[in-house]
């Protein structure tokens, strides 16, 4: 394994006086989709907004690509997308316009043809693509942002809750698009309270409690190199008996 | 009921703990307690200082020594409008128009000194009194109050919880509307309590002031119930916001100005100085009173002459003089009573026309409802200047009068150059006691009342249209 | 990235905006709205000016030819004197629908005279005109405030704050840029107008270049007030409601606060003193003896001393000499109500440091030369041209001269500025 794109070492951040992380610790490898898992409070978006560079550790690091998220936000996020829980676009705008707004927010040049290329691998529907984006549903929305995700070639992802409120046939759809990126090498940090959801995508699982890890799960790959899943049971009751404690 | 009550309740303890709502109906009521206090201060000093340059000018008058009548006619006399009493709640054209006018001969001059122009751009959205309190701040602060009234809990989801519970979406409306309608209530009271007050001291106001707060209370209601609708129909706070200051804004703030040039433009008035010219024009047609053989008096002489068969105006048993001088001013009086009732009729145009726009705009209904059963309105105003001039005229006359009958006409002729005709000419002063005071009253509160009748009519359509909106809103909230 | 690609950005995103676009349309609708009838009203304005000069002329004329003596002629004898608007009087009416702004005099006691009012319709003054500067000062606040109230929250709470952060690397530009664009929109919807219509109505590139600059001031305060909250921590619909809170104060109360307070600090002269004082002193003067009036006269004016006396019971040199008598003695009077209204003016001008609107519409009014200033300098010029007019007489008058009607052929014209 290389240098890990994401690298939380000894994690502490304070928020209006509380420590909502306390020495948390994880890394994420290019082409690996590591999970968060919490409960309500966990520090989940916490985690992904010291990410961004938005929030500062009182201690620890965050580093993304090589760059220290506190101390170089700028180039900390020209090597990542962030995708929010609701996922929301410009509703005055279309499909397309958000995506060129977006990539024109992040320095790039749009290219329709680009875009074209990364709509269609999203698998939005041709006629929504110029249509205001006020009557997207979140898959709808979610599959934009992951276009720009595509588009900006990124090396990490960072998602919020990307699943909550997407009806299955969404949810299969979205898995479908995050094997696609972590084919392309992509890091994924996902931070989620679906545990079944988190189980069928990711390659790791950290559950995350009163700040910091309590457990990390691993899925394993068979001889034949296809991923056996995290078992669900196993994390289900890990999470339970921690609940319990 | 009870289920309105309680939402009421609720409402109003949220308006009790939230800051902002605290801050709005403290800054509501002590706004309109310093309008009423500097509105009624300044009038009752305005009126006693007016009261009192009236005394001082007919003491004044009374007090000239003999001197020849036609010193009187250009001596003049000075009336001064008192402050109708409802003009403590409604200024109305006060400040803009001008409290004293000059009487005297020959002339029907304007009234003077106007208030407004000195401060005039602290004065352009309205002036202190509580009719402006009430007619265009309590407006904006019930919405500030209110805008989140339903729509807040429509954001929380509390609105549904609601519902679901069993309160009637009719008394959730109703409820929020009652609450909101509390404090627009408390902020009229002052209103009320004024009202009462001014009856008592007053009796013969006491329909005009209740018309004023009916039509107060009418367009307060209307925004309670219009504050409500738009919160009921909003699906965010800040749209609901947004919706009712640009209603405010073009209503109470666009519209009156708007009205005002389209009625300028449309209805074009002469200003004083054509007026004069052509007054003067016309004049020479009538001819200069001062000179007997002016071309416009031959007729006139020929036709005293024959009423009192003799050949020669000096053969008149009264002073000829006198008599041109009482012609002249009968007929420059009817010349420029011509002009101003044609002056009048064109503004009073130019204020239906802005009557008109209280049918886009409750605020303009309710302000010249208010101004016109206060009695100071442009009508009142004018009548107070026709008031002058029918004074003016008739002491003038009177003078006149004199000048025919007391003085000798071959004195009067050689006044110019003989000292002991002029001193002849000379008639006592106890002739000018006979100045009547002046007493200008506002029009008849029946007069004032009909003319207020057509916008209460447009005031309770407001009203009306806002029920029967609130009425489909709440029939609407219970279904979604 | 620089900022103007920032900007362009910004611009293209806002212009895809159908409600602010809307809201900008409306805006700029509204100031042409306003300078055209704002236009009307001045050129209606001059029309009736140019009507009336040439009536007065004509009229004046008429007396002159009429007249038997100079006295006579003096007395019947009136002259137009008026306040031209100024280039740019469109964009502020101001005072013209308050103050006269014509005026005929005649050689009698100026006092008399010189505060008569026009016959404007009060309930038109009472609504105040829908003009430019109306708009600058009072709408365009509100404007700005619904253009920016919602900038940052409206993000926030649509959850983008952070990916906008994370797209962007540097979201301080962008929200700069954003603000940056939005204001500019607001300040075009009022300049464009503004410069178009201007520059059609003559208003003089100078004078909208000052105008230019007090709204771009107001804009500038308006966005940093609106800002201010905007990027607070407050919910959206608390920032509007906050924000028309402040417009409340700024726009109506702190105005009428200072009204009051100016009220008591300088009560003003009654003008109806005024002319009581000059009546009583002027009709005294018939039954004095006539030394009383001509003493005191050529004490003050010692180039007409030499004038022959006067022995009859009625001259006209008298008559003028205690006109003029008549306004030397309400002088006092007169400079204090002038003092008075200068004063006001100045405290109305402290308190437009509290009240931004106050602030644009003077700063407007003073630019379109519709200001108290332009109105007592107005008085002033008729106060001028009165002497003039009294001095064409007195030569006449006091040398009797014999009366010829080419004599009066020198009658001064009131010159307009």
């Amino acid at each position: 394994m290389t240098t890990p794109s994401i690298v939380v070492k000894g994690l502490h951040v304070t928020r209006q006086g509380q420590e909502v992380l306390s020495d948390l610790n994880f890394q994420v490898a290019a082409g690996e989709v590591f999970a968060l898992l919490g409960g309500n409070g966990a520090g989940k978006s916490t985690t992904l907004l010291t990410c961004i560079g938005m929030l500062k550790p009182s201690a620890g690091s965050v580093t993304i690509c090589g760059h220290s998220a506190a101390d170089e936000p700028e180039a900390v996020r020209r090597s990542l997308a962030y995708l929010s829980e609701t996922a929301s676009l410009y509703e005055h705008l279309s499909a397309r316009e958000n995506l060129r707004y977006f990539l024109e927010l992040a320095g790039t040049k749009p290219d329709p043809v680009a875009i074209e290329q990364a709509l269609d691998t999203v698998s939005l529907q041709a006629d929504a693509r110029d249509r205001r984006s006020a009557g997207f549903s979140k898959g709808m929305r979610q599959k934009v942002a992951i276009a720009l995700a595509l588009l900006r070639k990124t090396p990490v992802l960072l998602l919020d809750e990307p699943t909550s409120g997407l009806d299955p046939v969404a949810v299969e759809e979205f898995n479908r698009l995050l094997i696609t990126l972590c084919q392309r090498d992509v890091a994924i940090l996902m931070v989620t309270h679906d545990l079944f959801g988190a189980c069928e995508v990711s390659s790791r699982i950290g559950l995350l409690r009163d700040g910091h890890l309590v457990n990390q799960f691993e899925a394993s790959r068979d001889v034949n190199g296809k991923l056996i899943h995290v078992d669900v049971n196993e994390v289900k009751r890990s999470f339970a008996g921690r609940e319990a404690a | 009921m009870t289920a309105i009550l309680h939402i009421a309740r609720g409402e109003w303890q949220h308006m009790l703990r939230t800051r902002l709502a605290v801050t709005i109906i403290v800054m509501l009521l002590a706004l309109i307690a310093v309008a009423a206090a500097s509105s009624a201060q300044q009038l009752v000093s305005e009126s006693q200082t007016r009261e009192a340059y009236q005394r001082e000018a007919e003491a004044t008058f009374r007090s000239q020594p003999a001197r020849h009548p036609h010193r009187m006619v250009h001596y003049g006399h000075y009336v001064f409008r008192t402050p109708a009493p409802l003009a403590v709640i409604d200024p109305g054209v006060d400040p803009f128009t001008g409290r004293s006018i000059f009487l005297e001969g020959h002339r029907r001059n304007t009234a003077a000194f106007a208030e407004a122009r000195e401060t005039s751009v602290l004065t352009r959205l309205g002036v202190v009194s509580p009719a402006f309190a009430l007619q265009v701040v309590a407006p904006l602060l019930l919405i500030l109050l209110g805008f989140t009234s339903v729509v807040r809990e429509r954001e929380r989801g509390t609105l549904l919880q609601l519902i679901a519970q069993g309160v009637p979406a009719r008394a959730l409306v109703l409820g929020k509307a009652a609450a909101i309608g509390s404090v627009a209530a408390l902020a009229s009271l002052p209103l009320l309590i004024g009202v009462m007050w001014l009856s008592i001291r007053h009796p013969t106001e006491a329909l005009p002031a209740l018309l004023v707060f009916a039509g107060h209370a009418t367009y307060l209601g209307f925004w309670v119930l219009l504050i409500t609708v738009v919160s009921a129909l909003a699906s965010k706070a800040r749209s609901a916001l947004i919706t009712l200051i640009i209603v405010w804004a073009a209503t109470t703030i666009l519209m009156p100005r708007i009205a005002a040039d389209v009625a300028a433009t449309a209805v074009t008035s002469q200003t004083q100085t054509e007026m004069d010219i052509l007054v003067q024009r016309d004049m020479r047609v009538v001819g200069d009173s001062h000179n007997i053989n002016d071309p416009g008096f031959r007729s006139f002489q020929d036709q005293v002459l024959e009423e009192y068969g003799v050949d020669r105006i000096e053969d008149l048993p009264v002073n000829y003089r006198g008599l041109v001088s009482l012609q002249g001013e009968a007929e420059g009086s009817a010349v420029m009573n011509q002009y101003a009732a044609e002056l009048h009729a064109t503004q009073r145009r130019q204020a239906t026309i802005i009557n008109l726009f209280a049918i886009a705009s409750p605020y303009l209904a309710v302000r010249n409802l208010s101004m016109r059963s206060a009695g100071t309105d442009l009508i009142n105003h004018q009548r107070f200047l026709d008031a002058a001039e029918a004074q003016r005229f008739e002491l003038i006359q009177q003078i006149n009068t004199v000048h025919a009958n007391e003085v000798l006409f071959a004195d009067d002729s050689a006044r110019s150059v003989d000292h002991e005709s002029e001193q002849r000419t000379r008639v006592s002063g106890d002739f000018w006691h006979r100045l009547q005071d002046f007493n200008f009253t506002p029009q008849p509160a029946s007069d004032r009342l009909l003319a207020a009748l057509p916008l209460g009519v447009v005031l309770a359509l407001w009203l009306l249209a806002a029920t029967v909106l609130i009425r489909r809103v709440a029939r609407k909230a219970g279904e979604a | 990235m620089s900022l103007i690609r920032n900007i362009q950005r910004e611009a293209r995103f806002v212009g895809a905006n159908r409600t602010t676009l809307a809201a900008c349309l409306a805006l700029a609708i509204m100031c042409l709205l306003a300078i055209v009838l704002g236009q009307a009203e001045i050129s209606r304005q001059n029309d009736t000016l140019e009507r009336t000069l040439s009536q007065s002329r004509v009229e004046l004329g008429e007396v002159f030819d009429a007249a038997t003596d100079y006295g006579g002629a003096a007395y019947s004898g009136f002259s137009l004197t008026y306040n031209a608007p100024a280039e740019a009087a469109f964009l502020a009416i101001g005072q013209r629908d308050l103050s006269p702004w014509m005026l005929r005099i005649r050689a009698l006691a100026l006092e008399g005279q010189i505060h008569e009012s026009d016959n404007f319709n009060p309930e038109l003054s009472l609504a105040g005109r829908f003009d430019y500067a109306f708009v600058i000062a009072f709408v365009l606040p509100l404007f700005i405030i619904v253009l920016l109230y919602d900038v940052y929250a409206a993000e926030r709470d649509a959850g983008r704050v952070a990916m906008l952060t994370a797209t962007a690397a540097r979201p301080g530009r962008v929200w700069l840029a954003r603000v940056l664009v939005l204001a500019s929109g607001a300040a075009l919807a009022c300049l464009l107008p503004l410069w178009l219509l201007g520059l059609v109505f003559g208003a003089g590139a100078g004078n909208l270049l000052s105008v230019t600059a007090v709204v771009l001031a107001n804009v500038v305060f308006w966005t940093l007030v609106t800002c201010a909250l905007a990027f607070g921590r407050w919910a959206a619909s608390v920032n509007a409601a906050v924000l028309t809170g402040i417009w409340l104060v700024l726009a109506l109360l702190v105005p009428l606060a200072g009204k009051i307070m100016i009220d008591r600090t300088v009560p003003g002269v009654d003008g109806a003193r005024i002319s009581l004082l000059q009546r009583e002193t002027v009709n005294g003067a018939w039954d004095l003896p006539k030394a009383a009036t001509m003493e005191p006269f050529y004490a003050s004016h010692p180039e007409w001393a030499h004038s022959a006396p006067i022995d009859e019971p009625f001259h006209w040199k008298w008559y003028y000499a205690f006109q003029q008598m008549g306004d030397e003695a309400a002088e006092p009077l007169s400079r204090a109500y002038r003092e008075a209204i200068r004063e006001r003016d100045a405290l109305t001008g402290q308190v437009a440091w509290l009240s931004p609107p106050v602030a644009v519409l003077r700063a407007i009014q003073n630019i379109a030369e519709t200001d108290m200033a332009s109105a007592l300098e107005y008085e002033m010029r008729i106060r001028d041209y009165h002497a003039q007019i009294r001095h064409f007489f007195y030569p006449l008058l006091f040398e009797e001269v014999p009366f010829e009607r080419k004599n009066l052929e020198g009658f001064p014209v009131f010159s307009a500025r």
